[in-house]
């Protein structure tokens, strides 16, 4: 029978201590998770592990300021998306900054798109949404990673963002919007009306 | 665009993301029963979603865990250091204290030790250098020397009389060119 899992507030806790295994075991449990938010915000694997590395090590500086009311792994998924977002402000690759309001009621009739091909590799379909997202303004690159590929759920996108789950559900609804938008832009083929 | 057809479009894709409790699904499943403009919009969104692919991402590579607790707890501040974090640094068993940058902290030590070597260096050189007090000292007495050095003068003159060819003590005092009138 194996032994239950140690609770993460238990591992940060030891960790605090200074406890360096127990802080070990927390990257253990979310590395995986980590890198693969972090692989929507840039494709070069070098830059994934300085990026999840680089928010690993300011989570460890901040762990004494952690409040423990909210799980750790929001907290841990803020820090990571933050430092994405930082990293690419640096390198020159400065995310899109929303400047509409996004509490307005959005648009009724988004565009319409099709499914990507079926002869289309998976590879070819991940390439051309990776370039589509990271033409978006942040907040809705975020939303539909949140969302789309780690399958978060309303309320957790908005404990980690900060914002209310209407307001996740509103970014969502433009984030989609913007994304077909921007896909038919680069790829009018995929306009089911044409 | 009727009523009921634009409040469903507003929840098809919390619909479609299982966001939407069993009070507000329901009404929505009977209109897509009778709305094919809607049930079209449902199924776009659908499709969109297949955009979504879930690459797989590369796996965090062998040790990467262990390293990374290590920096931490190592006082590492990292490299893309963020305002926000930069401020209250944390140090395991340490509270909240200043956190040095590792480079320059490295740099100051090695520019310490590099002085020290430095300073112990011209130390010994200027020690083998330098003669030995023992050897700046007088050992006689100071007439005891000038009778020395006279008894010395006295013999050299008496062997210069005795060599035929060898100038008189007399002569040494001339300059060169009247001796060699002569």
């Amino acid at each position: 029978m194996e032994p239950a899992p140690v609770h993460d507030l238990d591992l940060v806790q030891e960790a605090l201590e200074g406890n360096q295994l127990s802080f070990q075991l927390l990257v253990e449990r979310y590395q995986d998770k980590l890198f693969s938010i972090v692989r929507q915000y840039t494709r070069n694997p070098v830059e994934i592990e300085d990026i999840v590395q680089e928010a690993l090590l300011k989570v460890y500086r901040r762990l004494d300021s952690f409040q423990k009311q909210s799980s750790f792994s929001t907290w841990l998924y803020r820090v990571v998306v933050n430092t994405a977002l930082d990293f690419l402000k640096r390198c020159g690759r400065n995310p899109v900054r929303a400047v509409e309001d996004l509490e307005i009621v959005p648009e009724n009739n988004p565009p319409r798109i099709a499914a990507p091909d079926a002869n289309m590799e998976q590879e070819e379909i991940a390439r051309v949404t990776h370039e589509v997202l990271l033409e978006l303004p942040e907040i809705f690159h975020t939303v539909i990673v949140m969302r789309e590929f780690e399958g978060l759920a309303y309320q957790e996108i908005a404990d980690i963002l900060g914002i209310s789950i209407g307001t996740v559900e509103s970014r969502l609804f433009r984030a989609r919007a913007r994304f077909k938008e921007h896909l038919l832009r680069s790829h009018p083929e995929f306009d089911p009306t044409v | 665009m009727q009523d009921s057809c634009q409040k469903s479009s507003m929840l098809i894709p919390s619909y479609l993301d299982g966001e939407l409790s069993e009070e507000q699904a329901a009404p929505l499943r009977r209109h897509l029963m009778e709305c094919q403009p809607c049930r079209d919009l449902a199924q776009d969104e659908q499709a969109m979603k297949r955009w979504f692919i879930a690459e797989e991402a590369p796996a965090a590579p062998p040790g990467f865990a262990a390293r990374v607790a290590r920096r931490a707890f190592a006082g590492d501040a990292g490299v893309l250091t963020d305002s926000e974090f930069a401020l209250q640094p944390h140090v395991a068993g340490s509270g909240n204290t200043e956190q040095e940058d590792p480079t320059l902290r490295f740099v100051l030590q090695l520019t310490a030790i590099a002085a020290a070597v430095l300073f112990c260096l011209a130390l010994a050189i200027r020690t083998h250098d330098l003669p030995e007090s023992a050897d700046l000292g007088a050992s006689e007495d100071y007439s005891q020397v000038v009778e020395k050095l006279m008894r010395m003068n006295a013999a050299e003159e008496a062997a210069a009389d005795e060599i035929p060819g060898l100038p008189r003590k007399d002569a040494d005092d001339e300059p060169m060119n009247r001796k060699t009138r002569k």
